[in-house]
């Protein structure tokens, strides 16, 4: 009886609720780059980051760059391959592939050499150039960089769920095959584990 | 359409002392929002364009339609956007669309427990429409269509490995006693899709789950297997060297593959028939017993989904190519996915789950109409008691009704071809077996060992 009762308040609440609508308002407030903040569950940023940290440390840390080094007196010439994604999200992975290709640069012990879209523009340019630009500073033809090491990798997802809850893991792998030989020079992996939780009910 | 129903109510029933004047209140406040939900009339100029093949006027309308729709079907609103953006091929325009109803739909999964009372007293239509199980799944169906389209492959895999979670996830929660588990359409796409990417061992796992789930599709929606599914069966498994699938196959009735042959390109083409199903209100009866034993049989309100295409229409589609060599193929589209027959499966399994939630509704306004008659009693007029006895019943079933919202745009059908061609530039031409539709001299182009998707709308 009493339980009726206030059932009864409670829909009386929630039919004026209705009647009546609700206002939203918005705040906007600004963060650091770096603070985590997981909204949907879904992969984002922190993950994004996560991944390129892990990968950057492990590469360069291993054998295959003294390795080439010392035999080429140089550093290597990496050009990215495609990452693909096999998960049941949409992954912008060129994210993170950006973050790796950045510390990379920026550590002087790797050069990047441009991808396939990003050359066809150069070419493009250095094509204009021939037509329209100063003898003095025209760039040659056929004084491309070939890379040496192609990095290439994919992500995929396990999803387990029940209810509103759900284990979503992640695993990213990279690796970088000499272009000459075929050969893996590197491997890399990164794993995530998210419980991803949505309550059934609510006010 | 009557239905006799009997809820699970003990004869010697207890009436609790239910709040009458408040009950009422909420009854009558709730009853001006009751009509939520999108208005029939709202259709009829979007069904004229859809009819006419005129999809950006009809999503203008849905457009300028979204008070219409309220904000309990924002969902609907989406969805219907999101679909005649996909028929008009503005994919940029659609995709989001069916992210933000996917998202929407998510959303929902919190239940409001206020206005899930609230449904009990009233009906469901004061609950936000999250859309029918086979609806969330088309959602990605389509999604997938948007990018494969776009020629983005690894993305249209991604919408079609959201149809498997997602119809896992259901078919847990009807512990897997439900009909539409799989769905055979995408998972053949995704085998066009990984072949298309060159990796076949993928391609001939969906393209064999595919061919199971048809199986099933078979005997749940009278849908056979198309018949080019076995040719490209045995081509992948011959590619993986899988001799003994390859050789199954080959005797089921697919074409057998030459290794060596030059490697050839496809194109698919996905055809829409038809208007889909929308519900109707059926009603039942239910039959509460009250204190004294004495059965009072209530009536309540169901959807029901009827079709709105009911023909046979096929479509012959010929392509030819524009280059020096003429050569040219032609194939019949063969059914793969019959949106009406899954429609009313799955409404049929979710039955079971609103049948009992509708009889706890009838027993709740029972309780409510027998509470107001025996308030009325205590005034000692036997004519105003008969008259507000019949005015308590006529109110009580006035409030009662089905949620008839559905996504109306789509489709009843989906037809498939699919044309193994050499590399080139093709004309394609299109058309309906019953002569009121053609498609002319749309041109494709096919490159070896991918695949290109043409999409063609015939909602009439």
């Amino acid at each position: 009886m009493k339980t009726m009762r206030v059932l009864t308040v409670i829909v009386m609440a929630a039919s004026l609720t209705v009647l009546y609508g609700c206002g939203s308002s918005k705040t906007v407030s600004r963060v650091d780059p770096n603070t985590t903040i997981d909204l949907s569950g879904d992969w984002n940023d922190t993950d994004s980051r996560l991944v390129a940290e892990e990968m950057i440390t492990d590469v360069l840390s291993r054998p295959w760059l003294p390795e080439f080094k010392g035999d080429k007196k140089r550093p290597p010439d990496v050009i990215v391959g495609t990452v693909r994604n096999r998960t049941s999200e949409h992954i912008a992975t060129t994210t993170f592939i950006k973050n790796l290709e950045k510390e990379l640069i920026n550590s002087g012990r790797v050069n990047f050499v441009a991808n396939k879209e990003e050359r066809q523009e150069v070419r493009e340019e250095r094509a204009d150039q021939q037509e329209n630009a100063s003898a003095e500073t025209m760039k040659k033809f056929q004084q491309e960089s070939g890379a040496d090491f192609m990095l290439q990798g994919d992500i995929t997802t396990i999803v387990d769920q029940e209810g509103g809850d759900k284990v979503k893991y992640y695993q990213v792998n990279m690796e970088l095959v000499n272009i000459e030989t075929n050969r893996k020079a590197w491997l890399g992996e990164k794993k995530i584990k998210k419980f991803v939780s949505q309550s059934g009910t609510k006010f | 359409m009557q239905e006799t129903f009997h809820p699970p109510v003990t004869s010697r029933m207890k009436l609790p002392d239910v709040h009458t004047k408040a009950l009422w209140f909420l009854a009558a406040a709730l009853s001006v929002v009751g009509a939520c939900g999108p208005v029939q009339d709202l259709y009829k100029s979007i069904d004229v364009s859809i009819a006419n093949g005129d999809y950006a006027s009809a999503a203008q309308d849905v457009r300028k339609q979204e008070d219409g729709y309220g904000d309990k079907s924002q969902v609907l609103y989406n969805l219907d956007l999101g679909l005649l953006y996909h028929y008009a091929g503005v994919a940029d325009s659609s995709t989001p669309r069916f992210f933000a109803a996917e998202r929407l739909i998510q959303d929902l999964y919190t239940k409001s427990v206020s206005l899930a009372v609230a449904s009990f007293v009233i009906n469901d239509n004061l609950l936000p429409y999250e859309g029918e199980d086979f609806e969330k799944a088309l959602i990605n169906v389509f999604l997938a269509l948007n990018y494969a389209e776009q020629g983005q492959g690894d993305e249209a895999l991604v919408e079609a490995r959201k149809v498997d979670l997602k119809l896992r996830e259901i078919s847990r929660q009807y512990e897997g006693k439900n009909t539409y588990q799989e769905d055979a359409f995408i998972r053949y796409i995704a085998g066009v899709l990984y072949e298309s990417s060159g990796e076949i061992n993928d391609a001939f796992i969906s393209y064999r789950n595919s061919y199971e789930t048809y199986k099933t599709y078979l005997t749940s929606y009278g849908t056979r297997t198309p018949s080019f599914l076995l040719d490209d069966l045995v081509r992948t498994a011959t590619l993986m060297a899988f001799t003994e699938d390859a050789a199954t196959y080959a005797e089921a009735g697919g074409k057998r593959f030459d290794r060596k042959a030059k490697p050839q390109g496809s194109l698919v083409v996905v055809c829409y028939v038809g208007k889909g199903p929308i519900k109707q209100q059926a009603t039942s009866k239910v039959s509460v017993p009250d204190a004294d034993g004495i059965i009072h049989t209530f009536q309540i309100a169901l959807p029901k989904f009827v079709p709105r295409y009911t023909g046979n229409r096929t479509y012959a589609i010929a392509v030819r190519n524009r280059g020096g060599a003429a050569s040219q193929a032609s194939a019949v589209a063969e059914l793969s996915e019959n949106v009406t027959a899954i429609a009313g499966k799955t409404l049929q399994d979710r039955l079971g789950m609103i049948y009992l939630k509708s009889g706890g509704r009838a027993v709740l306004k029972f309780l409510a109409a027998e509470k107001a008659k025996s308030e009325l009693k205590k005034n000692d007029n036997s004519a105003l008691n008969i008259f507000g006895s019949i005015a308590i019943d006529l109110f009580i079933s006035a409030t009662e009704q089905a949620d008839l919202r559905t996504w109306r745009t789509l489709p009843a059908e989906f037809h498939l071809a699919r044309l193994n061609l050499d590399p080139g530039d093709y004309n394609l031409t299109v058309q309906s077996s019953d002569g009121k539709y053609s498609m002319r001299d749309v041109q494709a182009s096919v490159k070896p060992g991918k695949a290109s998707f043409v999409i063609v709308e015939d909602l009439r």
